[in-house]
This record gives C-alpha cells, sequence and structure tokens, in this order.
C-alpha cells in the first residue's frame, strides 16, 4: 500500500491549484489520508522525477451525506498535499 | 500558404494545401479565447480556467471550429493563388493538425476541361428572310376561316366522306367488349357516346369510316374493323373487331365567307385589310424570332464542331440527373401516365444523357468566351433581372430576392446573365448569310 500511484489519488485541478503552481510553483494533490509527508515527498519525487522541497498537508472530514433520514452516511475522509518544488521545476498537469 | 495541385483523370484536381503555423495559431487563439470566456470547468468559475485547461478539454471542438472557418477561406485562396477553373468542390478532407499548429488538408475539386477556343468573332449563319409573302398570309387567313367554321345539321341526305359523323358506338372482339379485353386502352376503341368523326379515308380506326359512308340519322350499323398485326395494343393487334354504330346526327363544316364581317367577329372594329396587316406583322415577328433561335442554335452547333473536350463525369452526371428530373417533369405535365414514362426509362435517360452533355458543353465553351472578353454581371443588371422576375410573378422585389437568396439561387441567376450576355455578343458579331430557304434543321437534343 505505500506504492506512489496508492498514495498520490489525484491531482487537484481548480482555480486555487493553479495559482499556486503558477505563482509559487507549488502543486496540490489529493492523497491518501494514510500517506505522511516523507511518503507524499518521496513519491512526487519518483512519479515525476522533480525535486520536492516541501510537503504540506491537511486534513478534510468527509461531508456528511444524508437523504430525509437520521441516520447520515459521510463521504470519505481525504487528505490534501501541497508540494512545493524546486525552483525551474515544473510539472504539466494538463 | 502552400499548395500543390496534382491533376487527376476525368477532369479532377486534387489540391493539398498547407497552412502556416502563424495563420493558424491566430485563429486558435480566437477561438480558444472564445470557448475560455464561457466554459464551465469544475473547479473553476466561468472565465478562470486557464488555457491549457480549455485547450485540453475543448481541442476537438476547437478543431472543427477552425477546420471551418479556415478550409473554405484558404481553398478559396488556394484557387485564386493557383488561377484554377473549379467547377465544383467535390470532396474536402484529411485535415490534419501539426504539432507547431500547422494545418494541413485536402481538396479535391472538379476543374473545367482544358480546349482551345476557335475564332468565334464572324461565325457563319445561313438564316432565312425575314419578308413575309402573300402566299403565308393567305393560308394563315385560310386556317382563321377554317377555325371560325361552323357546324351545321344535314338531315336531306346520307353521311358522306367529309362530313362529321356524331355516333354512339362500342366495340367487341368475339362477342366480348373491348373495355373487357383491354380496359386500360384508350376510351375511344372502347366505345362512345356523342362521338364526333370526321369522315375521311384513313380517319380513326381502319376501314371505319368507309363502312359507316351513306348511314342515315337513327340508323343502326355493324362495322368490322381489322386491326393489323402492328397495332400498337397487344391484346387486339391483328384480330377483327365487330362495332355497333348508332349514327346520331350529321354535321357539315361550312366555311365563313373571307369578308368584311369574319374580320369583325375575329377582331371586332377591325377591316379586312387590318386584319391581314395583323397577321402579316404577327408572322413577321414569330419570324424574327425564328431567325434568333436559328442564329443561337448555329452559333452552338459551330463551337460544338470546333471544340472536343472529354466532360467531367460526376459533373455530368448531376447534370443528367436534372435533365431527366425536367423531361420526366415536363411529361407529366404533358399528361403522360406514370407506366409508360416507366416504360420509357431507357429513352428518356440517354435523351437526358445527351441534353446534359450538349449543356454543360455549351456553358463551358460560353463560360470561356465570356473569361476571354472579360465579361462580368454587374450587380444592376442582377437587381434588374430579379426585378423583372418579381414582375413576372407578382411578388414584390424584396420578397422575389430573398427567396433567390434562401435557394443560393443568385449564382445561378448571375450565371445565366453572363451566359446570356455571352450569346448576345455573339449573336452580334456573326457573318450573316441570308438564303431564301429556311435553315437547315440543327440537331440539337431538345
Amino acid at each position: 500500500m505505500n506504492e506512489p500511484y496508492d498514495l498520490i489519488q489525484t491531482v487537484q485541478l481548480t482555480e486555487k491549484a493553479s495559482l499556486l503552481s503558477e505563482k509559487l510553483n507549488k502543486y496540490v494533490f489529493r492523497v491518501s489520508p494514510r500517506a505522511n509527508k516523507i511518503q507524499i515527498k518521496q513519491a512526487i519525487e519518483r512519479l515525476f522525477n522533480k525535486k520536492v522541497i516541501a510537503v504540506n498537508t491537511c486534513n478534510y472530514a468527509g461531508k456528511k451525506k444524508r437523504e430525509r433520514r437520521a441516520d447520515f452516511g459521510r463521504k470519505a475522509h481525504w487528505k490534501k498535499a501541497i508540494v512545493t518544488l524546486k525552483e525551474g521545476d515544473k510539472i504539466d498537469l494538463v | 500558404m502552400k499548395v500543390e495541385v496534382e491533376n487527376q483523370p476525368q477532369g479532377l484536381a486534387t489540391l493539398r494545401i498547407e497552412l502556416p503555423p502563424e495563420d493558424v495559431r491566430k485563429e486558435w487563439d480566437a477561438i480558444a479565447n472564445n470557448y475560455s470566456r464561457y466554459a464551465r470547468i469544475p473547479g473553476y468559475r466561468a472565465g478562470k480556467a486557464p488555457r491549457q485547461v480549455i485547450e485540453k478539454k475543448f481541442r476537438k471542438e476547437i478543431q472543427d471550429e477552425l477546420t471551418k472557418a479556415l478550409v473554405s477561406k484558404s481553398y478559396h485562396q488556394a484557387i485564386a493563388e493557383k488561377q484554377l477553373r473549379v467547377v465544383s468542390l467535390s470532396d474536402l478532407g484529411d485535415v490534419e493538425f501539426g504539432d507547431d499548429r500547422s494545418m494541413r488538408f485536402r481538396a479535391t475539386v472538379v476543374t473545367a476541361p482544358e480546349f482551345e477556343l476557335p475564332e468565334y468573332k464572324n461565325i457563319p449563319v445561313q438564316l432565312p428572310g425575314t419578308e413575309v409573302s402573300e402566299a403565308e398570309v393567305d393560308t394563315a387567313v385560310e386556317r382563321l376561316r377554317d377555325q371560325a367554321a361552323d357546324f351545321i345539321d344535314v338531315s336531306d341526305r346520307a353521311l358522306a366522306l367529309g362530313d362529321f359523323a356524331v355516333i354512339d358506338f362500342t366495340g367487341a372482339i368475339d362477342g366480348v367488349p373491348i373495355s373487357e379485353i383491354v380496359p386500360e386502352a384508350s376510351q375511344n376503341l372502347h366505345g362512345g357516346k356523342k362521338f364526333w368523326l370526321h369522315l375521311a379515308a384513313e380517319n380513326f380506326l381502319p376501314e371505319f369510316c368507309a363502312q359507316i359512308v351513306g348511314m342515315k340519322p337513327g340508323e343502326t350499323r355493324s362495322v368490322q374493323v381489322p386491326f393489323p398485326a402492328e397495332f400498337p395494343v397487344p391484346e387486339i393487334a391483328g384480330k377483327k373487331a365487330d362495332y355497333a354504330v348508332t349514327l346520331n346526327e350529321v354535321k357539315e363544316k361550312v366555311l365563313p365567307a373571307l369578308d368584311e364581317a369574319l374580320a369583325a367577329k375575329l377582331m371586332p372594329g377591325k377591316t379586312l385589310a387590318d386584319l391581314r396587316h395583323t397577321i402579316e406583322h404577327n408572322l413577321e415577328h414569330e419570324k424574327e424570332h425564328e431567325i434568333e433561335r436559328a442564329k443561337e442554335q448555329q452559333i452552338v452547333k459551330f463551337l460544338h464542331e470546333r471544340i472536343s473536350f472529354d466532360l467531367p463525369p460526376s459533373l455530368l452526371k448531376n447534370e443528367t440527373r436534372r435533365a431527366l428530373n425536367e423531361l420526366v417533369h415536363r411529361n407529366r405535365e404533358r399528361g403522360v401516365p406514370d407506366e409508360m414514362l416507366k416504360g420509357k426509362e431507357k429513352e428518356l435517360i440517354e435523351g437526358a444523357g445527351s441534353l446534359a452533355a450538349h449543356r454543360l458543353k455549351t456553358n463551358f465553351i460560353l463560360h470561356r468566351i465570356a473569361e476571354r472578353e472579360k465579361f462580368e454581371v454587374t450587380r444592376e443588371e442582377l437587381d434588374n433581372l430579379i426585378r423583372e422576375q418579381a414582375a413576372h410573378y407578382n411578388v414584390s422585389v424584396e420578397k422575389m430576392r430573398k427567396e433567390y437568396e434562401e435557394n443560393d439561387r443568385i449564382n445561378g441567376l448571375a450565371e445565366e446573365l453572363l451566359l446570356g450576355k455571352t450569346l448576345d455578343f455573339l449573336k452580334a458579331n456573326v457573318s450573316m448569310e441570308t438564303t431564301p430557304e429556311p435553315a437547315p434543321a440543327s440537331n440539337s437534343p431538345e
């Protein structure tokens, strides 16, 4: 379960993420909540072959979802990772 | 823009057109900008998504629009650049986009056939004179007299040749009515009531008239008609039919006297001299028309004989289809039943084929002459024609124009004008040879 493709789930393509990558060379990924920063760093470096300077993460609780009933279920909890690359390194995510 | 022309057999040519990246990029950017302004992409507010995302997501749509915008434009440019005489576009395809945003595509066009124009000024034509002879006027007057004839009842004598008989008759072969043997054949074979028959030796059915001569009104006679073996209705050809004929009335045709009264009847308030004068005038007019037609035919024939080239088959096919439609339509209007048309399908198609070939060839030649003489159709001329047409069909000019534009027929109209102009030019520049005899009939396929 520690393979890079298991840890890095998808890339976050949003206005905010585009802005970050453009201005600050930071890239936003959705990662497995179990992944730690070191694993993320290694995974990104292996996947894209770029040098990672820093990884910031934050956990998000999955949204509650209910359909007219008191007992709700919820979307999975998830983790966002903001990866800062070495200056000059770029990832083409589009 | 790079254009390669590859000539192919059957009047086709393939153009390979390559557009430089700069041109394409400009158009591409314009289209992509348009998309990025309105596209809704999850994660972005409308109009905020970066260009790469837009281009990735809408690549196909952008390329389609680009193709639409650039292909027709560059195609026309390429034709103008290579000075091709293109008649129609048969195929557009193989649009490719290079990585550097260059664009390539292939257009297959039908080109006008190449041929040398002979000397087309002073084409010799033989035309009949326009003078109207006294005899011709007399014939016309006789015809008018014939048309104004009266039919009077004859009761004091029996039916004779030259009379008109009003008869009831029914036909049968071996006791079976013809209407049952061949129900789909002409009514006149079956029989009829109050049927007017002009008694002349060869008129109507074989030996029919000769056998009813001498009948009196009210009399009934049995007439034997031997249908010849080559009779057009096969069911009764070669058979003998019995017709029961009852004579109702005997009529005699009486021509009115050629006098002032007749003139006044035909043209109220006019004298006999006026009548003759009008007839002469009309005949002259008719002859002038005929001369114009003969001139046209001879010019076209002259050109056809001196020019030969292969017509592009695809065009010929289209034109043949159109000609066939016309022929069928015209025949239908004339009341020819569909079954008969089906029976003559082969002849019709052949006729349409030669008609189409003739038309196409004439068009090509006239076009080339118009090109050589630098004839052009001006906006005013087109407007005038549309105005005339509008007056003819009794609709407003705007409506007429709109109709033409909607059906995409403005170009056709302009072409018609151009060809008409060319023909007028040729007609004005012929070397005349007036002959006393009428001009030999041209072998026009119509």
